[in-house]
């Protein structure tokens, strides 16, 4: 908010969002205010400052709006499966079978979502352990090996990384890991392990950037006692670097976690998109992720299917925002730490 | 500790153990002797030709302007410089008859032997206690001998009765002050010879400053210090010995002006810069 309004105090800025609004009269009221007098100059300032508080206030309720009224709407149809199908939350989350054409013994759709729910955890997981041995091996250097190659080499390396989009990744996870998997493990070569690697890849430069951050905000001061108390460089970084960024370095690994739970597009490319509960890394599987991308343009608004889709993205919401509390509540404790 | 700045081969450290032995080396643990001491960064010569003697169990003063070097001397005791890239050490400068210029003795065993104080307070981001025992659990302290030694340290620094319900507290809890004076309990657990303190007092309020000086003072005769002031007066109250450094211009590195007992230095100065500096002159 306060961006917002040091913007509203800029004289341009409201000018050029006025002209936006009342596109009709923006030659007149660009030219109008030199040629009036000292009070009617104070006045249409006054006036500026209002509109221009309003422009930005509305565009700050506008996010709020979006963000809940998103909200509600998942929350609505993801819901209605339970309230308005009579489908049973606990054999949702808990059922191993995913058909939701069919019914079961208790005549109801075949609506277990489990497989999802086990994907999703398993390739978020298991990319976070691959991920973060060489995220934090890859921060270490860059700050404490070797500064320079870590800003001349490596993070120009992360943002381009950053920057290609997943579908380049699931496309490489295609072609040379899934080939890679099926030669050694036999099967198809879809699956858990495959849909993991792609995500650490991708997951990466997030995890190694903001740990590399975290590191660089560990002050000079920390590793100069530590060296000058007789540590070692690896002494210096294993008990006073790596425990000072600690909390750094868990929202590194937790905001990683969150787009690797959240990725649809990659990970339905490699993981096979079987809805059964996986019996091995290296046979298909599927994600919440990968089945609504799969099956949302198919179904018609209203039916039982819908609203079970509806409900997976309801869970990957409620994930996303238990993941952006832990790193809140990470970031709080890390400063009432400080602030003692 | 990118390691270009001074190289030190281990065998040669090795070397250093016996001596460490002998009847001279307990008598006079922690006297520093500089011969042409010069220093450089990046090619650039910032001070040069550094000779004195640093007494053992005295209290030494570096004084002088900003950017006359005196705090580039002093990371030159404990070899901290190594820290910074390009820096190269000229000269000799021996420790208790042992060069640790020329890599006579390996830098970690130095910095346990040649404690540390910085200017602003840095306490980790542990508890009390486990700021203490960060230097002997390196060398593998035992828990129960940590206790007392914890408690020592505390005590020696005037801090003990401050903390000694809190020792499994957040060190950052601590007044700037108390953390100050915990940095140097810390320096003290690896019962080092030498205590460097690179202005110590330069962020603290007088009441503070006055403990930090009331320790020094207390500890003297245990162990050698040598600090770095900008307070003359706190040079004047705390040292045996001052050291009075100058750059005059940027074209030449700083030198060593003279040193001498710090009553004569203040009162009859031999060398008319150092009258003029110690008068208010400049600086």
């Amino acid at each position: 908010m306060q961006t917002a309004k040091f913007q509203s105090s800029n004289d341009a800025g409201v000018l050029s969002a006025n002209q936006g609004s009342v596109s009709g009269n923006a030659v007149a009221s660009s030219t109008g205010p030199s040629g009036l007098p000292e009070a009617t100059k104070q006045l249409a300032k006054s006036q500026l400052e209002r509109v221009g508080k309003y422009i930005t206030g509305f565009c700050a309720a506008l996010v709020v709006l979006v963000v809940v009224s998103l909200i509600f709407l998942v929350a609505q149809h993801g819901l209605s499966t339970f309230f308005v199908d009579g489908i049973n939350p606990i054999a949702f989350f808990t059922g191993d079978t995913w058909n939701p054409h069919n019914t079961g013994a208790d005549g109801m759709p075949l609506v277990g979502a489990l497989p999802m729910i086990v994907g999703s955890f398993s390739v978020t997981l298991l990319s976070c352990v691959i991920v973060i041995p060489f995220a934090l091996g890859a921060a270490i250097f860059a700050v404490e090996i070797n500064p320079t190659l870590g800003s001349k080499i490596l993070r120009p390396a992360l943002e381009l990384l950053t920057g290609i989009p997943s579908v380049v990744f699931g496309l490489i996870g295609l072609m040379v890991l899934v080939p890679w998997v099926r030669s050694w493990a036999g099967g198809t070569g879809y699956g858990i392990l495959a849909g993991s690697l792609v995500l650490a890849v991708m997951v990466l430069p997030t995890v190694t950037s903001l740990a590399i951050d975290a590191l660089e905000s560990v002050p000079a001061t920390y590793r100069q006692s530590s060296y000058a108390l007789g540590a070692t460089r690896w002494q210096t970084i294993w008990h006073i670097v790596l425990r000072a960024a600690l909390p750094g370095l868990l929202t590194a690994i937790v905001l990683g976690m969150a787009r690797a739970f959240g990725e649809a597009l990659a990970v339905q490319m490699v993981i096979g998109n079987a809805a059964i509960i996986p019996s091995s890394l290296t046979t298909p599987a599927a994600t919440l992720t990968s089945i609504l991308t799969m099956s949302m343009g198919n179904e018609a608004m209203g039916t039982v299917y819908n609203d079970v889709l509806w409900s997976l993205a309801l869970v990957l919401l409620v994930m996303s925002l238990v993941f952006i509390l832990i790193v809140h509540l990470i970031g709080r404790k890390s400063v009432s730490n400080n602030a003692q | 500790m990118q390691g270009q700045a001074v190289q030190c081969p281990p065998a040669q450290a090795e070397s250093s153990e016996p001596h460490l032995e002998t009847q001279e080396y307990m008598e006079n643990a922690g006297a520093f002797t500089l011969k042409d001491v010069s220093v450089s960064y990046s090619g650039e010569t910032a001070v040069a030709g550094v000779s004195a003697d640093l007494k053992a169990k005295e209290v030494t003063a570096l004084i002088g302007p900003s950017g006359c070097g005196k705090s580039t001397i002093l990371r030159c005791l404990n070899r901290m410089n190594d820290m910074f890239p390009g820096v190269e050490v000229g000269g000799n400068i021996l420790l208790d008859g042992v060069d640790i210029v020329s890599g006579g003795i390996d830098p970690i065993t130095l910095r346990m032997r040649v404690g540390m104080v910085f200017q602003q307070p840095s306490v980790f981001p542990l508890s009390i206690y486990d700021n203490i025992a960060y230097g002997p659990r390196l060398l593998g302290g035992k828990s129960q001998d940590l206790d007392e030694l914890v408690e020592d340290c505390l005590r020696k620094a005037a801090i003990w009765d401050e903390v000694k319900d809190e020792l499994k507290e957040s060190a950052l809890g601590l007044s700037g002050g108390q953390q100050q004076r915990l940095c140097i309990a810390r320096a003290l657990a690896t019962k080092p010879e030498v205590l460097l303190m690179d202005e110590p007092c330069s962020a603290l309020d007088p009441l503070s400053t006055e403990r930090i000086e009331d320790t020094i003072l207390e500890l003297r005769g245990e162990m050698t210090f040598v600090i770095v002031t900008h307070n003359m007066q706190q040079a004047h109250r705390v040292s045996d010995t001052t050291l009075f450094m100058l750059r005059e211009t940027m074209e030449r590195p700083a030198e060593l002006v003279e040193y001498g007992p710090t009553d004569q230095i203040f009162n009859d100065p031999k060398d008319q810069r150092t009258a003029d500096y110690l008068a208010g002159a400049f600086g």
